[in-house]
């Protein structure tokens, strides 16, 4: 029914102010000493970097960016915060553009690289001998626009099936479904009707970010070359598989009791207070969980996958925040250098400072840094991080107005959720509108 | 504007002595008509800077393929017959004209019963004027933020009232059937703005005349409905016009009840919040779609007047105005 809002990422400990030693300590884990260089006695060059990142999060790049300038003294980056795209755009076109930027979502980067907003990296990337095989696939084709790469991934947001073990216990289950079906079986068994008809406890929380339900059955909601598959049967079938879970349990009930133990009536999170034993949600949610219960004995589990289908297990989603160089860039050399930088010797060193991996609190692109389980904050945390470098991990697709379409499958699967249409019918009108739209729009920046 | 100026019979300044009158095309006329220009000309520069150059440019962008940053081409009338084509333009063109036709008559409704009461003299008349006016006060986000809290279905202010009659209540904004009216039910709690305009009408009523429909024996239904009424009769048909351009612009309460994003969510359930402003948003800086946005834009603004064009048809016989009348 309706889409998640999404939930502040906060980190889970509240650590000092940053010090020197941090600065000293971080500088020591990049491994790579000052460069001096012939233009260091001249003032450096002012850079921008902009991002969508606030608070915490953004708490994380002050002290990546003193470690970039203090070795790279022939340029110097400041750090602008909480810019939006529109706000980059506007910018771009009064010719006043930062030179790097930080977007908030991937499902951006197809529809800002189809206007010449941001410029393709390629021939950086061959020039700089970037290793991309570095990075996790999923995270790298996020980030693409017709198989050329636009943006580089930094950090990332990944999506499992978080489980409350208490909940499971009481209601006899000994461990997470495997499969779709075990889950709707588990969910139905673990919700709790009261007296007054409406759910006191519900098994699964049946909304799945990223509209993920298309990949479910092998599906998918566009092709690499950006063709609407949006009535794919595959996708079709996993949109029909939520659909049926969701009247399954009702979904005026399921509404009503999510809208009375979440959202803006409450800062409470129904998973997060141990109402909702099942939900699928990103490794950011974490923070909450452990702020609102504590003691709570937290599950994390592959997404299920359909019976008899295994090849399908650990199917999920990616998103993040792509770093782009905009067009007009100051100095793209020197942006680029820094982008590559930041995404490999920078996401390196937050990722093994406890402090600043606290406040970014996401997944790393980096396949050295997911396989390190060591790394991770906590064990959850840890399964998270592998579970992105898998192969059934698909981002939403990067094509052209990605984010109405991502909006349109939205309503469309509400639409079939509450009947007002089937979801062969409500996904063909996701296909006559997007298909023809998206193709043009394809062509046309050909 | 020149021509107007000259029609309007203006006593000249007195000449200073032994000042002649200067000749050729500076003329004493056209002196006065450049100090008058230069004396509106913050508001005309205002007008023409941010006014009609962004319209002329949208208009323009309407018939290209305009993305902010990349080059332009001209499309024609692609943009336009893509809007024909469109369903969720449909879809929001139809949540938008939901609000005109519903949310605005009611407004209107509510905000003169409202002045009605308060114009009775009552002791604590000034508190309830001020209570009624406070919802205008709250900040847009803050008062959408208010009643997603009251609209909540289980724990909110509205569903517990409801629950007290034993009546179990709608969904609201979880609903698709009941988000609009939602919002409508928000907008009753702040029509203050309008019940204050109508409340200055309503004492602006010569008691003379109320006073003697009641010597003719007219009950207190037919003095509203043939004195009051008809006297506030310009007031209502301002009120309504306002009302239509305030409905057919609606954009941040919708944005954020309905949780809009750049990420892709749909705005209320199945779109059901998803207005025609909001859409145009969503177009123009999510998809990066800015002709096809402004192209958008045209259509609504020529909504707007066939709507506001119609209103002003139909009140020609309707609205009484004393002026006229004097005349």
């Amino acid at each position: 029914m309706s889409r998640k809002a999404p939930r502040p990422k906060k980190g889970v400990l509240t650590l000092g102010t940053r010090t020197p030693v941090l600065l000293a300590s971080a500088a020591l884990a990049a491994g790579t000493a000052a460069v001096a260089s012939p233009a260091a006695a001249a003032a450096p060059e002012q850079l921008t970097l902009a991002i969508a990142w606030t608070g915490s999060q953004a708490a994380t790049m002050p002290p990546l960016l003193a470690i970039y300038n203090k070795q790279h003294p022939a340029t110097h980056w400041d750090l602008v915060e909480n810019v939006t795209e529109q706000k980059l755009l506007a910018e771009e076109a009064a010719g006043d553009a930062p030179s790097a930027a930080m977007l908030n979502t991937t499902n951006l980067v197809a529809s800002m690289a189809t206007t010449g907003a941001i410029v393709p990296l390629a021939p950086y990337i061959r020039a700089s001998k970037l290793d991309m095989s570095q990075f996790t696939q999923a995270s790298l084709y996020s980030n693409t626009y017709l198989g050329a790469q636009y943006a580089m991934p930094f950090f990332e947001d990944t999506y499992a099936l978080y489980y409350n073990k208490a909940l499971f216990a009481k209601a006899g289950i000994a461990k997470p479904p495997a499969t779709l079906q075990e889950l709707a079986v588990d969910a139905r068994k673990l919700s709790i009707t009261g007296s007054n008809g409406q759910y006191t406890q519900l098994g699964f929380e049946p909304t799945l970010p990223k509209e993920l339900e298309g990949y479910l059955y092998g599906g998918s909601w566009a092709t690499p070359s950006g063709q609407v598959t949006a009535t794919s049967p595959k996708a079709e079938e996993g949109v029909q598989w939520l659909v049926d879970v969701e009247k399954m349990l009702g979904p005026s009930k399921v509404q009503r009791f999510l809208s009375g133990a979440s959202g803006a009536a409450s800062s409470l999170d129904p998973f997060a207070t141990g109402k909702v034993a099942m939900d699928v949600s990103g490794e950011w949610f974490m923070p909450t969980i452990f702020q609102q219960s504590p003691h709570m004995d937290l599950g994390v589990a592959p997404i299920p996958y359909p019976a008899g289908e295994p090849q399908y297990a650990g199917t999920g989603s990616v998103g993040g925040n792509p770093m782009v160089v905009l067009k007009g860039a100051k100095d793209p050399q020197a942006t680029w250098a820094f982008i590559q930088w930041l995404v490999t010797t920078g996401q390196e060193i937050a990722t093994k400072n406890p402090k600043l991996l606290n406040d970014v609190y996401s997944v790393p692109a980096l396949k050295s840094l997911v396989d390190d389980a060591k790394l991770a904050p906590n064990p959850q945390m840890a399964f998270f991080w592998r579970y992105s470098g898998g192969a059934n991990i698909h981002p939403f697709p990067p094509v052209p107005d990605a984010t109405s379409y991502l909006n349109a499958i939205s309503a469309a699967v509400q639409d079939a959720e509450l009947g007002s249409a089937t979801v062969s019918k409500a996904l063909k009108q996701v296909q006559d509108q997007y298909a023809p739209l998206i193709a043009g729009e394809i062509k046309s920046a050909k | 504007m020149a021509r107007a100026l000259e029609a309007v019979p203006v006593a000249a300044p007195p000449v200073a002595a032994g000042r002649p009158a200067r000749s050729g095309w500076l003329t004493r006329r056209r002196r006065r008509w450049l100090w008058g220009l230069f004396f509106v000309s913050p508001w005309l520069i205002g007008l023409v800077g941010l006014t009609l150059y962004p319209m002329a440019l949208s208009l323009y962008y309407s018939f290209t393929n305009y993305d902010i940053v990349g080059s332009t081409q001209w499309v024609g009338t692609s943009n336009y017959q893509l809007l024909w084509n469109d369903p969720e333009f449909r879809q929001a063109l139809g949540n938008t004209l939901y609000l005109v036709v519903v949310m605005v008559p009611l407004s209107l409704a509510a905000s003169l019963v409202y002045a009605l009461l308060l114009n009775v003299n009552v002791r604590g008349q000034r508190v309830f004027r001020t209570v009624l006016y406070l919802p205008q006060m709250v900040p847009t986000v803050a008062s959408a933020i208010l009643w997603l809290w009251a609209l909540n279905p289980q724990y909110g202010l509205v569903n517990t009232i409801l629950g007290w009659a034993h009546v179990l209540g709608p969904l609201w904004l979880s609903s698709i059937t009941w988000s609009k009216p939602a919002i409508v039910l928000m907008n009753l709690w702040g029509v203050g703005g309008a019940a204050i305009i109508f409340l200055a009408g309503l004492q602006g009523i010569s008691p003379a005349l109320l006073d003697a429909a009641r010597v003719d024996g007219a009950g207190a239904w037919s003095r509203f409905r043939h004195v009051t009424i008809p006297a506030l009769s310009p007031l209502i048909l301002f009120n309504a016009i306002m009302g239509v351009l305030s409905a057919m612009q609606y954009f941040t309460q919708a944005f954020v009840m309905g949780g809009g994003d750049t990420g892709g969510t749909s705005i209320g359930v199945g779109n059901s919040l998803q207005f025609a402003v909001v859409y145009l948003y969503e177009v123009a800086f999510a998809d990066l779609r800015v002709g096809y946005a402004s192209a958008m834009g045209w259509v609504l603004f020529l909504m707007m007047l066939v709507v506001i064009g119609l209103i002003l048809k139909f009140s020609v016989r309707r609205v009484y105005y004393e002026a006229w009348r004097a005349r």
